[in-house]
């Protein structure tokens, strides 16, 4: 007279897997999202030209670099503080256009290190133009953003990286990499 | 199991499967016999896998009707040939779903069909063995009270007989 009946246990693993997939995906998605911003989105306003912002760390950059420049030597003492006031200038620049570049900087910094730390070996002039395009691309996209004006100092910038050859050695081609710290220095001064 | 009871398997072997929504789940429910003695409670379900129901409950039975089947119910060797004997350890018995009924408030099976002397004198099993085809028959056999009954009717359709089946629909019908 009584019935009582049997079924297949619903399967809660499969719905697990469900949720955490959808969760990963966007998590994934966000971080994608934050990664794109932060070499390419620097929040619109208007043009900073005329705006003088004199900040210190750019102001020593272009001291540096505009005094006596006959110094670049065998361990590479001079590119290495250049390239660190320039990152300096650089990052002030930025934080001033709300632009995040921590994770570029650091990897400035890192070639700047590296130049200093094995003065024979070879490989400087590739650190050093990797370093130099990396400021180069931050630069441009400031410029891009808040000083439409600055078009020429930027595309002479480009060049003066572009002139550092990574095959060379960096003592055989002190003039190119010290025109693209006082190209460098040219725009920053004007940004400021 | 054997060939002929493939399909009767312990609800607990059967990992995923369960009691289905809506149906009670009565392990645990003490068993009433038609004397509204209490007789054991159900220990497993045994069920019929292709048609995803229970066909018989496992009782373990109460010692005190296990020792009223020794003391009155045993067959002494004199007087003939009795066809088994219930050994130490063996507590268990099945029954036939269709011959119960439920008290879901009280959560108690009731065995309207199945007095006490009946349930006494059935061959019982220990919970380790394996439930084959000559045991259902015999315990068939017993609760129909019909000792006669053809082996022949252990087929494909022995399942669907009223005894495993709901003919009636409600709870406990009192006797009173």
């Amino acid at each position: 007279m009584a019935e009582i009946k049997i079924e297949k246990k619903k399967s809660v693993w499969l719905w697990v897997l469900l949720i955490l997939g959808v969760t990963a995906l966007l998590l994934y998605i966000l971080s994608l999202n934050d990664g794109s911003q932060k070499m390419e989105k620097i929040p619109e306003t208007t043009d900073l030209l005329s705006v003088n912002e004199n900040l210190a760390t750019v102001n020593a950059f272009v001291v540096f670099v505009e005094s006596d420049s006959n110094k670049m030597t065998l361990d590479h003492a001079y590119t290495n503080e250049a390239l660190l006031k320039l990152v300096e200038a650089t990052n002030a620049i930025a934080d001033e256009v709300g632009y995040d570049i921590k994770a570029d900087i650091d990897q400035v910094k890192e070639y700047a290190e590296i130049i200093t730390v094995e003065p024979y070996e070879t490989t400087h002039a590739n650190n050093i133009r990797k370093a130099s395009d990396i400021l180069t691309k931050i630069l441009q996209n400031i410029q891009q953003a808040k000083y439409p004006g600055l078009s020429n100092e930027v595309l002479q910038l480009r060049n003066a990286s572009s002139l550092i050859n990574p095959d060379v050695l960096t003592l055989d081609q002190k003039d190119a990499v010290k025109s693209f710290f006082s190209s460098a220095a040219d725009l920053l001064k004007k940004m400021n | 199991m054997s060939d002929q009871t493939k399909n009767l398997f312990y609800l607990e072997e059967l990992t995923d499967y369960k009691v289905a929504d809506n149906y009670c789940d009565v392990r645990g429910w003490a068993v009433i016999d038609a004397d509204n003695r209490n007789i054991g409670k159900v220990t497993n379900l045994l069920v019929n896998k292709i048609a995803e129901r229970v066909v018989y409950l496992d009782v373990e039975v109460d010692k005190t009707l296990i020792q009223d089947g020794y003391d009155t119910y045993q067959v002494p060797v004199s007087e003939g040939v009795h066809g088994f004997i219930n050994k130490d350890g063996d507590d268990h018995l099945i029954v036939p779903i269709g011959m119960v009924s439920l008290d879901e408030e009280n959560k108690n099976v009731l065995t309207n069909q199945i007095n006490y002397t009946t349930f006494a004198k059935a061959k019982r099993f220990n919970k380790v063995d394996v439930i084959d085809a000559d045991y259902e028959l015999i315990s068939f056999r017993h609760y129909l009270g019909n000792e006669s009954v053809e082996s022949s009717i252990w087929d494909n359709k022995f399942y669907e007989r009223k005894e495993f089946n709901n003919t009636l629909l409600g709870k406990r019908i009192d006797k009173s």
